[in-house]
């Protein structure tokens, strides 16, 4: 068994000798790359690809460079790769989020009035502009949004130059940040 | 809420998987382990291809002392273009002899802004961060709560949830910014503006950190000369900002598959007037109280 305190990389190099030290990578980081899948293409894909991701790793652990202690970045990226093979079930799995009937507000009464400026409302246009972005973009909004990664992680999960990473970022924020402002106003234009 | 924040709360409504759950995928991995085992025990030669990363951080580090923070390609950046050089020090020494004229702790820096829909967007922040700003847009009020003693009141909408939250204040009053070049350049890097991530660069700064703050205009004229050192600088002499203005366009080396960020500036005050085809700083100005217009 591995010790708790040792890093992936150590871990990965022994697995290349034991090949079942390799479970320790897939019980440390599972349930994030599970939980990431499931956000880009739902419950029931993720499954089967969380499966797929940690097959991809186990056969390519050879070339895992072992001056790198965190294997996230790489396993993210693994990942990635995985969800681009999927990208009309994940635009579609958006679309659906999109037209979905919103959670009803906790509150009720009080907050119908503001509903539209809280998050959970804004979840739905939210989604339908996920759909739109370009998905080299999107990967890079939703790897710093959703899983916390730097914008260096981030460079070496896609093989991207950071400054690419920057402007991915930047683009990708600016449209949502545009389809938010357009669909509140639409909403507003209903209401009134 | 920005949009990565709004991101971030779609993105908690799917919860970490139970280990049960995972349970399938982990067997399957599982049984290719004895196989690969069976294939180790081939004694053979194993040769391990390692990722030079060595070089790729030394490349990535190379070009980010280079470009700093334009969010730039590190490839073909052409020299920095004479004119657009010089304007922007026009820019600078034009700002450096405004006087400042900062806000009282208590006061508000109002900002209307107009976005390139024709949409138009005001905002009243706190001078010191720990009064009640606002911020008015499509018919929404969208109320700013201060930071007061540390924590500060958790809004949903307009409705007070009577919960507080941790915070710091964020003052709208940037006196504190560095009034030189060198100084700009180092804060920048320092990445005061979003802290969790350890990175900032111009474009965000300029589209989230500063548009609807007080700057003290030698803070601004160290902004300009920093830009002025980026790579790759063109003037465009007919640009028009988001609200249709015209102006001199400021652009710089940016990655081709992007839309081009351009700062248009006032020909004749050098004022910084916003972003091509995007947003306008229409007006700003220090106000007493929320809901005042200068």
């Amino acid at each position: 068994m591995h010790q708790p305190d040792e890093d992936d990389a150590a871990i990965i190099g022994g697995s290349l000798r034991r090949p079942e030290r390799f479970a320790a990578i897939f019980d440390r980081h599972a349930p994030h790359i599970q939980r990431y899948l499931a956000r880009r293409l739902g419950r029931q894909v993720a499954d089967d690809l969380v499966a797929e991701t940690f097959l991809v790793a186990f056969g390519k652990r050879s070339r895992y460079d072992l001056g790198r202690p965190d294997a996230r970045p790489w396993l993210y990226g693994i990942a990635t790769n995985l969800v681009r093979q999927h990208q009309r079930e994940e635009v579609r799995e958006y679309r659906l989020r999109a037209s979905v009937a919103p959670e009803p507000d906790i509150d009720g009464h009080a907050d119908r009035v503001v509903a539209q400026v809280s998050a959970g409302a804004m979840h739905r246009p939210l989604a339908a502009a996920l759909a739109e972005l370009s998905a080299g973009d999107r990967d890079v909004l939703l790897l710093v949004a959703w899983e916390a990664l730097s914008y260096h992680e981030v460079a070496e999960v896609l093989g991207i130059p950071i400054g690419t990473v920057r402007s991915r970022l930047n683009r990708a924020r600016r449209q949502v940040r545009a389809a938010l402002t357009a669909s509140t106003r639409k909403e507003c234009a209903n209401r009134g | 809420m920005d949009e990565l924040a709004l991101l971030k709360d779609m993105g908690e409504k799917t919860p970490l998987p139970p280990a049960a759950d995972l349970a399938p995928a982990r067997a399957r991995l599982a049984a290719v382990f004895p196989v690969a085992a069976a294939e180790t025990a081939v004694p053979r030669r194993r040769r391990r291809l390692l990722i030079p990363s060595l070089t790729a951080t030394g490349l990535a580090a190379a070009i980010t002392a280079v470009v700093a923070f334009g969010g730039l390609e590190p490839f073909g950046v052409a020299p920095p273009q004479a004119e657009a050089v010089a304007f922007l020090h026009e820019a600078a020494d034009a700002a450096r002899v405004l006087p400042a004229t900062p806000p009282r702790p208590e006061q508000f820096v109002y900002t209307r802004t107009r976005q390139g829909d024709g949409s138009v967007r005001e905002s009243w922040f706190s001078a010191d961060g720990t009064h009640d700003g606002l911020i008015r847009q499509d018919g929404l009020r969208i109320p700013m709560p201060g930071c007061r003693d540390g924590r500060r009141a958790v809004m949903r909408g307009e409705v007070d949830t009577t919960r507080t939250e941790p915070c710091t204040p964020e003052p709208a009053d940037r006196s504190d910014l560095p009034t030189d070049a060198a100084g700009m350049r180092e804060y920048l890097s320092r990445a005061e503006l979003e802290p969790e991530r350890g990175e900032i660069d111009f474009d965000v700064l300029v589209h989230f950190g500063l548009t609807e703050k007080y700057l003290p205009p030698r803070a601004l004229a160290a902004l300009f000369e920093v830009m002025a050192d980026f790579p790759g600088l063109t003037i465009d002499e007919n640009a028009t900002d988001g609200a249709g203005r015209p102006g001199i366009g400021l652009t710089w080396a940016q990655p081709a598959d992007q839309n081009e960020v351009m700062l248009v500036f006032d020909r004749e005050s050098h004022a910084l007037l916003g972003i091509a085809g995007e947003s306008a700083v229409v007006e700003q100005a220090v106000v007493d109280a929320v809901d005042q217009r200068p």
